[in-house]
This record gives structure tokens, sequence and C-alpha cells, in this order.
């Protein structure tokens, strides 16, 4: 189905894509392994005619998707016959709710459209009740079953997908594993790019390894490959990070960070309540990690102590005071936010003007930071300074996000799914940056995660469960 | 059936909706020395955004106040004559393309104007500037909230307006909306390319847009009368004294 000799992809200067050789023969399930910014969304670009019909790229060598080149036949033409799944599962909704969404998969695909298949395909995912919702107000896991689904039902021949178990809970990656096998059974051709080794080695019957935009290893999948596959595409050793230089802030020990009694919040639109008398509590150096499935309100929650939503009951209070009434010049100190799609963050065309919008009105002189801007780019590898943060990988995209949150230096630091996007090796080093805060600086974090999160083997981390209620 | 998120009006063809706002357009640039054809054109299109999408409402409320206080002002520095009369007229008319065009905008998704290039056999550029045009002051709507957030989140917003709150915003006011407008025409991009590598659309119509058969023939309906009304206009010195369009 797939075919590549010598093919490589430069977009603009950079050598994304380096001479790659490979075969991928009809029926088969091969995972695209790497860490972040290796190369494998621009592989999939390019398996799916985005690159270069759609997004500029300079190609060489040969892409055969069905047996003819990708530069020979437009973007429309592929799509025909291989089903995608974006890595930002957003950018690749454009109706105005789920139902339609999925029905233009399934019309896509020759497949019928009427309501009853578009619900059963839901039903695959288990996200029924989504129907007619604005795809917008998804949780990110919520988006990434709407695609699946809507991929599941359609069958096409062949799929490839950038990342799809990204934002999945647990139950979300036992319906992709059991969409693979399906269509394993049915002989479609399935690429998927992950970084999680669990999932390439559970729906996966080979693996290729990228590092730098170069195939490291293409191995079959057994029980010794595995490892050897992980220590090829993440060799790259954790390195030590400094601690982090002197800030003129004092430690702050034994300050309640946030204060939240009876936080109970129903959205007015839809009347779904999400979060029902909730109490939470938080002091400067604590970690707190809320867990809980896809649309169990993780999200919401972190929106009300940051302000950005009132509870509908109770009263939350963050460093004293009601968020919303922080004073807008003191608010990125007190309370720094990472959102679970970056995208929705990144505002400045430059890296360095990211990290610096963080300042906000603070009248804080930006030079007094120098010293601390480069400890973060050091220790998170956060893209060059002087790029564009939008041309970046999504996991790129997400460090800078939590730098950027990082800069004022806040009381507390609010990370909504830190993990997502992050490849081992970077997740490893969100989790050092926040143990050294946390340490010399007090600074207090609530974060979230599906199952587990790199910040609850943090010593002294609480959990804080959430369940998910009913639509 | 019963239509997903978006009202029955919406769900009419495209290619009616299309045909409806030309017809809008072009009846409001005939030179007719009445009120009667762009308030013909404005008042449907005014009663269907109502329904079309739950924003627009909204753009509703505040353009119909300003609409008024220029026609106010207008009636008081013009004379009652002629120049109240061809501001009047002027205003009406640019409310009717105006509103017009929002229900259009409002009312017509990236895969129906995807689909309407490729029911035209346009090029593929032309495709996504007609896809900019009609979707961006939607995709507008839909970011401006995230991006209001990421900025409060800064301390660069208050979180409520106050004239207080109001005199730190105006500095950032520029960039705000530079932000919005990039990420806005990022979004529509986005659209673009994932309806192209999804396989487009170049299949019959289906219920997305042709089962409200109702929709359909009163946007037809309308859009038929308001080009032979503004044919009828624009040939009548042929019917009367040979003339046409005034030479």
């Amino acid at each position: 189905m797939f075919k590549a000799r010598a093919f490589s992809v430069a977009l603009g200067p950079v050598k994304a894509l380096h001479e790659l050789s490979f075969d991928i023969d009809d029926g088969e399930s091969v995972a695209i392994v790497g860490a972040n910014a290796a190369g494998k969304s621009t592989l999939c670009a390019c398996l799916l005619g985005v690159i270069p019909h759609l997004r500029p790229g300079h190609l060489t060598g040969l892409l055969l998707v069905g047996g003819i080149p990708t530069v020979l036949q437009d973007a429309r033409a592929i799509g025909k016959r291989v089903g995608l799944i974006l890595e930002d599962a957003e950018a690749q909704f454009v109706s105005l709710s789920v139902g339609e969404e999925v029905a233009l998969t399934l019309a896509a695909h020759g497949r019928d459209i009427s309501e009853k298949s578009v619900r059963a395909a839901l039903r695959l995912f288990g996200v029924e009740g989504l129907f007619e919702r604005h795809p917008r107000t998804l949780s990110e896991g919520e988006k990434r079953r709407v695609a699946l689904a809507a991929l599941g039902a359609a069958t096409p021949q062949s799929m490839v997908l950038d990342d799809p178990t990204g934002a999945l809970d647990e139950s979300g990656r036992d319906s992709f594993g059991e969409l693979v096998r399906r269509g394993r059974e049915l002989g479609l051709t399935i690429a998927f790019s992950t970084h999680d080794m669990a999932v390439a080695s559970r729906c996966a019957g080979r693996l290729v390894g990228l590092t730098g935009g170069s195939i490291v290893v293409d191995l079959p999948v057994t029980g010794s490959t595995i490892q050897r596959c992980s220590n090829a595409v993440f060799s790259d050793k954790l390195c030590e990070i400094d601690a982090p230089p002197e800030v003129r802030i004092p430690l702050r020990t034994n300050q309640t960070l946030v204060e939240g009694r009876g936080v109970t919040f129903a959205y007015r639109r839809t009347k779904r309540q999400v979060l029902n008398k909730l109490d939470i509590f938080l002091k400067a150096g604590d970690v707190l990690v809320v867990r809980g499935p896809n649309g169990s309100g993780k999200t919401t929650l972190l929106h009300l102590l940051a302000g950005l939503l009132s509870p509908s009951a109770g009263t939350v209070r963050v460093c004293g005071t009601p968020p919303r009434e922080i004073p807008m010049e003191r608010r990125s100190q007190i309370c720094g936010f990472v959102f679970q799609n970056p995208e929705h963050q990144i505002l400045m065309d430059q890296v360095e003007d990211e990290l610096l919008s963080a300042f906000g009105t603070t009248g804080r002189r930006p030079h007094e930071y120098v010293q601390w801007l480069e400890w973060l780019a050091n220790s998170l590898r956060i893209p060059h300074l002087h790029t564009d943060p939008h041309s970046a990988s999504r996991g790129q995209k997400k460090v800078l996000a939590v730098a950027t949150a990082l800069m004022p230096l806040p009381s507390l630091l609010l990370l909504d799914e830190p993990e997502l996007g992050l490849d081992p090796l970077q997740r490893g080093r969100v989790r050092r940056v926040v143990e050294l805060l946390r340490d010399r600086c007090g600074i207090g974090v609530i974060a979230t995660a599906h199952d587990s999160s790199i910040l609850e083997n943090l010593s002294g981390a609480q959990t804080l469960d959430l369940q998910k209620t009913e639509r | 059936m019963r239509p997903f998120a978006r009202t029955w009006l919406s769900r009419a063809d495209p290619r009616v909706k299309l045909m409806w706002f030309l017809s809008v357009a072009f009846a409001t640039l005939v030179p007719v020395g009445s009120f009667a054809l762009p308030i013909g054109a404005s008042v449907p299109a005014v009663a269907f955004l109502g329904g079309a999408h739950r924003e627009a409402p909204r753009l509703s409320m505040v353009a119909a106040p300003v609409f008024l206080l220029v026609l106010a002002v207008g009636s008081v520095i013009t004379d009652p004559g002629q120049g109240l009369w061809s501001l009047a007229t002027l205003l009406t008319r640019w409310g009717a393309v105006i509103y017009g065009a929002l229900f259009f905008s409002f009312a017509t998704e990236a895969q129906e104007v995807h689909f309407l290039t490729r029911w035209t056999r346009l090029p593929n550029e032309i495709g996504i500037a007609l896809c900019f045009a009609a979707r961006t002051v939607p995709t507008t709507v839909e970011q401006l909230s995230g991006l209001v957030s990421a900025l409060q989140l800064r301390g660069l917003l208050p979180f409520s307006l106050s004239l207080q709150g109001l005199r730190k915003v105006l500095p950032v006011l520029p960039d705000l909306i530079l932000a919005l407008l990039v990420s806005s025409v990022r979004r529509t991009e986005q659209m673009w390319v994932a309806l192209e590598a999804r396989g487009g659309w170049e299949g019959s119509p289906t219920f997305f847009f042709s089962r409200d058969l109702f929709a359909s023939l009163l946007l037809l309906s309308h859009a038929s009368t308001m080009a032979v009304i503004a044919g009828l206009n624009l040939t009548a010195g042929i019917w009367t004294n040979g003339r046409w369009l005034g030479w």
C-alpha cells in the first residue's frame, strides 16, 4: 500500500525526513515510533499527500501510495482511499456538530450516512451521547474518540493515524486496540504514529523507529524488539537538570494556595453538571493529581481555579482571593496555566516573545529574568528562541506552554494533562523541573491525568479521583 | 429527521443559499428609487439570521442599534428631503448586504463551501479564498473565547469589563485583533486541509443540506423573486423608451 525509496522531505531550511526506505504491505499494521520532533507527523502528512499538495515541502526520492507516487495524485484522491486522524484532532473537525462530523467521514468513504449509522459509529467508542454537541465543546479525549469512531465505521482501505491514542484514557485505548484488531481481520492497512511503546506493542505488527528524521529500527513486534526499539528511538539520556537560578521570590511555606468548598459546576447551555460539591485544598509545595476518564470534569475544575469559569455553587479561593478578583497585574504571578491543547495559548510568532508575554502587565522588566529564561529553555528543551512556535511539533508546543506558564514563577501551576503529546524524555524533563521548583520555590501544582501521571511519583503527591457524570 | 446542532434553515442546499445571497447583493445594487428592494432583501435575511446560528442574534443586537443611531444622526445633519432619503436608502442597502452576508456565513459550513467550489469547478486556490470569506466571521467568533482566556490568564485582559479594565485593555487591543485574525485564518486553512485530505466532497447532496426541502424552496423562491424584480428594474428602460441602464 505504501512504499518509500530514499524519500526525503525538507520543510523550508529544515530537513524533516532523510532517506527513508520502507514498505507497508496491504493488511499490515505498523507503528511509527519516535520522540518529539522526530518526523512522525511529517511522515504521516506525506503518506496522506498533505505534503506537498496542501502544505509546502520539498520532496526527493519516491513515495508511493497504492502504487502511484503521491506527487502525481492529489490529496483528495489519496483521502478517498486512506482514512486519517490528525495529531490535533480539533484541526480536522470542520462541522458544527459531532453527528455531521462523523457523517462527513462516512460519506467520504461511500458509507451510509443515515442517523442510525452515525449513532452506531459513535457507539463503537462510547460517545453516542455527544451526537448533537459542537466539536469545539468536547474534551481532547472525546474529540479523539469521535474521530476514531467515524473512521472505525467508515473502514477505509487503509488508515494513517497521527498519535491516535494521545488523549485517550484506558478504555479509549482499549477501543483503539479493538479497532485495529477488527481492521486486521478485514485486511485493512494501518499506519499510526505514537511515542507510547505500550500502545505500539499492543496494536502493531511492526515497529518503525524514527530519530531525527531517519529510520533507526524497522522490526516486527516481539518481546525483545520492543525494548530494542525503545532504546533506539529514546536513546538520548535524560540530562541532569541544573538547579534553577536564584530568583527574588521567597520560598512559600504552609501558605494555603487553593481552598475550594462544595464546588459545583453545571454548564448553563447544556445544563450538564460536571462537578458536584467538591472540596479541594492545596498548600504551597503540594502536588495534586486530578484523575478521571474523558469528560469527567478535570479541565472544568482547572478552569474554575484559574477564574475562567465561576462555580454554580460553592466557593473557590486562590491565595485567599476568589480567582476572578485577583488583580490583572498579579494574575500571572499567582497562577500559571497550561492548556490541554497548546494551540489554544500560543499567541506570539516568536518563541522568545511568547515566553516574555507571560509577564503580562506585571511591570517586571524581563531582563531580570534572562537567566531564568535560559534555565527554562535548557531544562525543557524548548524550540529556538527566534523560531515561529506555530511551526513546531505538538510536543514542542506543549513544553513551550509549560515554560511560558513558569516564566513569572507563579505560586500555583495548573497543568491540564501535561503528558499529552510529550515523549518519555520530555515527560521526564517536565517532571524534574516541577520537582525542582516545588522544592526550591514552594510552587504548588495541580495536574490532571486520565489514569496515572508522571507527577504522581513525586514525594508527597496526592491524588483526587473524579467520576464521569451522566450526560 | 431532527437537524443536529443547527436549525432547519441553515440546512438548505448550499447552492440555493449561494443563489439567494447573490440575488440579495444584486438586488441592492439596482438603482431603484425606493426602499422596496433592499428592504425586501434584508427582512428575510434578518429573520433567517436569528435561526441560523446561536451567535448571530448577538451580532444583530450589536448591529441594529448602530444602524438606528446612524440613521438618527443622519436625519439631523442632512436635509429632510433628498439627503435623508439617500442616506436611508444607502444604509438599508448596506444593511441588506451585511445581514445577507452574515446569514450566508453563519449558515454555510466549510464543507458546503468546498462542495460549491467543486460544483462550480473553481480552482482550489479560489475555493480556499471563498472558504476564508465565508468562514472568517464564524471562525473568529469561535476562536475569540480561547484567545481571550489565554490573555486573561496572562493578566492582559480583565475577567469582566469595567471602565478601569477598559483603560488597560485599549493598549493590547491592536495585538488582540491581530492575533485573532491570524488564528482565524490559520483555523480556516486547517479546515480546508482537513476537507481535502479526507477526500473532499464531490458526490450527490446528502442529508446535510437537501433533506429540508421547505428551507430550500423558501430560499429559492425568495432568490428568484429578487432576481426577477431586479431584472425588471434593470431593463425597465427597454420596456419604456428603449434605454437600458440609463444608456
